[in-house]
């Protein structure tokens, strides 16, 4: 491209400013929330993968009539089943619900202070810290024992904290807390209310649906009841984030081919007027001896560098807004929407800061 | 003969087909001024378009400075057109955000041998004006630019549609003064077409078309100075 043509470029931007500013920002929008939305659909599509596989998530949860023999049946059905202790305690704002730490399966994840120590120790849902208003360190009382908060929690079967299984949204008041077995089991009201559930996660990790329906057949044919019966694909509490993420993806790309679409007509019609406008002209710098692609290049120059300018700058800001977005262990938790709760625990799952 | 136009023939259209140019051919010698004249329809344009190197004939040959540009390739075309055709234009055709000086450096910048663009601005006479955008230039002023650019590469053909058709009388005598000036100083070679009958006089060859034929064709020895030109 010479010289003088290429002055040309930067006036007719000067020109035409507020036109070009307004084409840019558009492409700007769409490349944002292209490479956000897909970005943070996969980053959050990895995140949920590497909580569910480093704590260990379970495949599925039942109750029975009666105690399982556990190792037999862990035998029996080549996975790993734990136990664990469920308790619900009603507060002057809202219900705690406890949990007992899993040592197999659903492993809880402190996200903020530290793990349970002492007998009286309890981890909580930092949505649950917060809008009970407390702080890590401050005493809870619950059943009439007090219980030292000593850090916020992410449970892998509780990553959306629903109190029923099937609720659609979480209570208001309702949050999650993890506590020794032996000090729920203290507690005056649990004796008679506090429930055991099993948890399973199968060693085959390829059928695991198959599985699920074998485990089930063989605990009717052994003559126990199944009370409750719920599979991590069907568990709200487990599947929301999923749903999020792939309502996210799903999303993102009709949205952001729209923009795109968008940005190419808009780009289209600028390059059209502009070549209009200006046929004479380059039909007679053609006469004069410029190529066509020399031509080409200089009426392709405008809307090139106002589309890169725009998907660049739209780049960046989501580099920046991801950034800003992923910072873990932040202190905001303000927010209370599935796909942002879910996000939010699962990015604090993900933290590698000692303290966490 | 330094331009050989003969038996061109060109038509436009694919299902009702127009006959422009029926078997067109002249003779201009080098370092003359030519003059077209015609009505409308003619063919003086499709026939300078072709000389020009931006068309092509369906029949016929031209020949400029020995080369027979007919024959050759659009590559070779375009070199043809950037080496050796300067081209003006009724309305000047001034890029608008560009000024007088970078309007000629536009031309000088695919040139291989360019005039100095300084000097071309004196020749034409605005060597103040370089630094002007069109939009603050005059009529004549604009022309001047146009020739400037036309003659910065040094071409050895000048082609020139309708130059002064957009200015009046006086302005008109400047610019044709001026393209005699080019002629004798730079000794190029000047093609033109207009309607004015009284700009021939300004011409050595003067070619009447009628119909896509150059129905009759004159030579002066001593073609009369722009500045006595009446009309």
């Amino acid at each position: 491209m010479v010289s003088a043509l290429n002055r040309r470029i930067w006036r007719m931007l000067r020109e035409h400013m507020g036109r070009y500013v307004g084409i840019a920002i558009l492409v700007l929008l769409g490349s944002f929330y292209f490479t956000a939305a897909t970005g943070v659909a996969g980053s959050m599509e990895r995140m949920v993968v590497g909580f569910a596989d480093r704590n260990q998530q379970e495949d599925l949860t039942f109750t029975t009539d009666k105690p399982l023999d556990i190792a037999d049946w862990e035998r029996e059905s080549s996975a790993t089943i734990e136990a664990s202790l469920r308790h619900d305690v009603r507060l002057p704002k809202g219900e705690l619900r406890l949990l007992s730490p899993g040592a197999e399966l659903n492993l809880a994840q402190v996200t903020s202070g530290q793990a349970l120590a002492n007998p009286g120790d309890v981890l909580v849902d930092p949505h649950f810290l917060q809008t009970q208003g407390l702080k890590v360190g401050d005493v809870l009382t619950l059943d009439g024992r007090t219980f030292t908060v000593v850090g916020t929690v992410a449970v892998p079967n509780y990553v959306y904290p629903l109190k029923g299984l099937y609720d659609v949204l979480p209570t208001a008041g309702f949050g999650i807390g993890v506590a020794a077995q032996a000090d729920i089991e203290a507690l005056p009201s649990a004796t008679e209310a506090a429930s055991t559930t099993y948890s399973v996660r199968f060693h085959d990790r390829d059928r695991i649906e198959a599985q699920t329906a074998a485990l089930r057949n063989l605990l009717g044919d052994d003559g126990y009841r199944v009370t409750e019966w719920i599979e991590a694909e069907h568990n709200q509490r487990i599947s929301m984030p999923w749903g999020n993420i792939s309502s996210m993806q799903s999303m993102s790309f009709p949205v952001a081919i729209a923009f795109f679409v968008l940005g190419c007509v808009i780009v289209g019609v600028m390059i059209t007027r502009t070549v209009k406008a200006d046929s004479i002209i380059a039909g007679s710098l053609y006469a004069l001896g410029y190529r066509r692609a020399e031509l080409t290049r200089h009426y392709l120059a405008v809307p090139v560098l106002v589309t890169l300018a725009g998907s660049l700058a739209g780049t960046l800001w989501r580099c920046l807004a991801s950034r800003r977005w992923s910072a873990p262990c932040s202190p905001r938790t303000t927010c209370r929407t599935p796909g942002c709760f879910s996000r939010r625990t699962i990015l604090r799952s993900r933290c590698s800061r000692p303290s966490c | 003969m330094f331009l050989a136009v003969s038996g061109l023939q060109k038509s436009y259209g694919t299902g009702i087909v127009t006959p422009v140019l029926r078997g067109t051919g002249l003779e201009l010698a080098r370092q003359r001024i030519g003059v077209i004249l015609g009505p409308s329809g003619s063919g003086k344009s499709t026939l300078m378009n072709i000389i020009g190197g931006i068309d092509r004939a369906d029949g016929g040959t031209v020949e400029v400075d020995g080369e027979r540009i007919s024959d050759l390739t659009d590559d070779q075309l375009l070199e043809y057109r950037r080496a050796s055709v300067g081209f003006i234009f009724q309305f000047y055709n001034l890029v608008p955000n560009l000024t007088a000086g970078e309007n000629i450096e536009v031309v000088s910048n695919i040139s291989e041998k360019p005039l100095k663009i300084d000097d071309v601005l004196s020749a034409v006479g605005l060597a103040d004006k370089k630094n002007r955008f069109p939009l603050e230039l005059s009529g004549g002023e604009q022309q001047r630019v146009a020739i400037a650019r036309a003659i910065v590469k040094s071409p050895r053909l000048l082609l020139c549609d309708e130059p002064t058709g957009a200015l009046d009388l006086e302005t008109s005598r400047g610019v044709l003064a001026l393209l005699q000036r080019v002629n004798a100083e730079f000794g190029t070679t000047i093609l033109m077409i207009t309607h004015n009958a009284a700009i021939a006089d300004m011409a050595h060859s003067v070619y009447r078309m009628r119909d896509g034929q150059v129905e009759e064709a004159t030579h002066h020895d001593q073609p009369v100075p722009a500045e006595r030109i009446q009309w």
